[in-house]
């Protein structure tokens, strides 16, 4: 799918909320080895606080995406939120964040949800409304506070974490361009939650080669294959990033190496932030590149699908980079809580 | 006197042992049943025999073999379905060769058919713990994986054999299955990894157990010898079981079904242990294929750890043990097991069996258990010249 006329990002930022827990942890309590989570590739995962929800992880992100782009939020003619972790079933959470970022009441408002890849839909949906010029600017924004059920293997990834951007049609403001992305879906049924459940479920091995490999490695052959493009031609490759191995993986079977994965893998250090995963690891590689490199990103949503996305580094990118928060400053700010902390701040514990 | 026919191998098919998103039961089954048909020169079945362990707990699905008879496209045809835990295969060959035996089928395909890959862990670890004894065991937490632990604890202790040992067990299972094309895990694993891997049930790691997952063989046995290839016969199949409680076994480093089922079936045979060629055990642990090279008879007891490290049952060693890569890593497909060992034996004595044959192979054995050690079949076959 290519715009009909190019679209830039003009603004990204992102949000990871300062609470950590170590593997370690979580292993103490259920019984397992120190080293289990290591061996999922995760050392500890973001927790978001007791006052935090995606809604502000949203709108923290949103800000500083909004002080990159150094636009009039009215310009904003749509905010859309990808997320599996509503505050609200019914009520959208994009209206909260366009509220407090002073974009209402001229726009297109909307939640997304496709389990981890909800975040990239909301981009694709951005990049048509203004290549169309539907609107003028388009605000997407991946947030989740991932769930994960006590003692299950995705305990030790799920964490809290958001990225957001504000794309429109390209000129020499844009610090990048986003010139196609390519989807894959099919129905399979690897990870859900059902209506009225606190936390989802998984197929175990099933969600690997016929899920996350198959749909990743059709969406990036996909879109290198219609723009003519080889692993040589490209100088970041982001993926979803469920745990250590599963990116890494991708990345050997689609011929990229680490040192192009590297700068947008962040599930070792702040988990798997589920809808925000693929956008946070885009925000760290924007917050690093040149002019003129070159950017695969390819998210996976549950159940299942791929969103593949080929971007440019554009100039403008040097005099926004320093205008917000690096996904760095937020990797390294961090306060370690325990169990018990993490476990009250997630709401695990139930009264009566 | 009434002479009873030989009874051969006539066909055989399998698919990979793999994880097969895309397939399930019947799917696998007409795979396996298809190439068997094909191989054979017997294109009418008197009977169809299915050899499956988990469709009913697993998928809601019993009567499984009138439903599988149905895409098979004969019409009318008996279809019976065999349950004897992970013995299954092995039992339901033996009940197609008593039939074929007796007179009341000249002819029969038995398959062998286990989808699993779906299966979230607990509710796999569940099912396989099913064929412990329900009531004295496994209520009492005592899972198979616990009991295989306390069994390699004791084999250790007793013949003072050690881990490593006992570990290059699985590591002669994964060089051997690099060169089956229907193996599950075709890639080696050195000792280092085997020992670190995720503990299951101290001492047995990850690596230690059975890979479980899809699978599908199907073998066709006739009376009639084939005139245009090299002729298969079952010689002999001795059966055996022991007390299924683990708490009412006398001794727990030899399995005593199995001592008594290969005793059974070397009689009947006429032969003895020194004159099998090669050979495929049920290792669903590590420790279970070293304590059942010893009570087939082919080690002393205590002797097969450090034969094991020595490299005598490698496929150039003095007597190859599972060159398919055996259950650990040509893959477990439970009910379908033993049937994999009789179509991949039988590959072996046609001389078919591509870069995995064994030069010479006149007599083969396999052994096909239940459980921990409740039952046991063992099967001598050998090629007719």
């Amino acid at each position: 799918m290519r715009p009909s006329s190019p679209v830039g990002i003009f603004g990204w930022g992102g949000y990871i909320p300062k609470y950590r827990i170590k593997g370690e942890e979580i292993a103490r309590i259920w019984g397992k080895s120190p080293d289990y989570s290591l061996r999922l590739g995760v050392k500890e995962k973001a927790v978001a606080g007791p006052d935090e929800d995606t809604t502000t992880i949203a709108y923290e992100a949103a800000y500083n995406a909004l002080l990159r782009a150094q636009i009039d939020p009215k310009e904003i003619g749509a905010i859309f939120v990808g997320t599996e972790s509503k505050p609200y079933a019914v009520k959208p959470t994009g209206t909260i964040v366009a509220e407090a970022l002073g974009a209402t009441p001229n726009l297109l408002c909307a939640d997304f949800e496709f389990a981890c890849k909800a975040g990239t839909e909301a981009l694709q949906c951005c990049i048509g409304l203004t290549a169309s010029g539907m609107i003028k600017y388009g605000l997407a924004i991946g947030a989740d506070t991932a769930q994960s059920a006590p003692n299950d293997p995705l305990e030790y990834s799920a964490a809290s974490g958001g990225a957001a951007f504000i794309v429109g049609r390209a000129n020499a403001d844009a610090a990048a361009i986003i010139h196609a992305t390519y989807t894959y879906v099919t129905d399979t049924p690897d990870f859900w939650r059902r209506q009225g459940q606190p936390y989802p479920k998984h197929g175990e091995r099933f969600t690997g080669m016929p899920a996350y490999f198959r749909h990743i490695r059709e969406a990036a052959e996909g879109l290198m294959e219609e723009l003519g493009l080889t692993p040589l031609d490209i100088n970041y490759v982001v993926f979803h990033q469920p745990n250590g191995k599963f990116p890494l993986r991708a990345a050997r079977m689609l011929g990229f190496t680490i040192e192009q994965v590297n700068p947008g893998l962040l599930v070792p250090e702040i988990g798997n932030t589920y809808s925000g995963s693929s956008p946070l690891g885009l925000a760290a590689v924007l917050d690093i590149a040149k002019p003129q490199e070159t950017i695969l990103v390819v998210s996976y949503g549950s159940g299942a699908g791929s969103d593949a996305f080929y971007i440019t580094v554009e100039d403008a990118i040097e005099e926004k980079r320093n205008l917000a928060p690096k996904i760095r400053d937020y990797i390294e700010r961090k306060c370690y809580i325990d169990y018990a902390t993490y476990a009250k701040y997630r709401g695990k514990l139930v009264f009566g | 006197m009434i002479k009873l026919s030989k009874v051969y191998i006539t066909g055989v098919g399998m698919t990979r042992v793999a994880d097969h998103w895309d397939k399930d039961l019947k799917d696998l089954f007409m795979e396996a049943a298809n190439k068997a048909l094909a191989d054979s020169i017997e294109t009418h079945m008197d009977a169809l025999y299915i050899a499956n362990m988990c469709a009913g707990l697993a998928y809601q699905q019993e009567n499984l073999a009138s439903m599988l008879a149905t895409y098979l496209n004969v019409d009318a045809i008996p279809a019976f379905r065999i349950e004897a835990g992970e013995a299954s295969g092995a039992a339901a060959v033996l009940q197609a060769y008593q039939a074929i035996k007796s007179g009341l089928f000249d002819t029969a395909m038995v398959v062998g058919v286990e989808k699993l890959s779906d299966l979230p862990s607990t509710k796999l670890t569940l099912t396989i713990s099913t064929t412990a004894d329900s009531e004295y065991d496994l209520k009492n937490g005592a899972t198979i994986q616990a009991i295989y632990a306390i069994i390699m604890k004791q084999y250790m202790n007793k013949f003072k054999a050690t881990r490593e040992q006992i570990a290059q067990f699985a590591v002669q299972m994964h060089r051997n299955a690099v060169k089956n094309p229907y193996a599950y895990l075709r890639f080696e694993i050195n000792l280092k990894s085997i020992l670190k891997a995720p503990p299951i049930a101290e001492p047995i790691t990850l690596y230690d157990e059975a890979a479980m997952t899809d699978g599908a063989a199907a073998i066709i046995l006739s009376r009639n010898q084939p005139k245009n290839q090299v002729s298969v016969a079952i010689e002999g199949i001795g059966v055996a079981s022991a007390p299924h409680q683990i708490g009412l076994r006398h001794n727990l480093t030899e399995m005593a079904c199995t001592t008594l089922a290969a005793k059974k079936a070397y009689k009947i045979a006429g032969i003895n242990s020194s004159e099998i060629d090669i050979v495929e055990v049920h290792d669903n642990y590590t420790i279970t294929g070293i304590t059942s090279i010893e009570d087939l008879g082919f080690f002393k007891k205590g002797e097969a750890a450090k034969a094991v490290e020595q490299g005598l049952i490698a496929p150039d060693g003095e007597l190859p043990v599972n060159v398919s890569g055996g259950l650990k890593a040509r893959g477990h497909p439970l009910g379908a097991t033993g049937v994999y060992q009789l179509a991949e034996l039988t590959l072996q004595l046609r001389g078919e069996a591509l870069e995995a044959q064994i030069p010479d192979v006149e007599t083969a054995l396999a052994h096909n258990m239940a459980g921990t050690g409740s039952l046991c079949i063992t099967t001598i076959l050998r090629r007719i010249k």
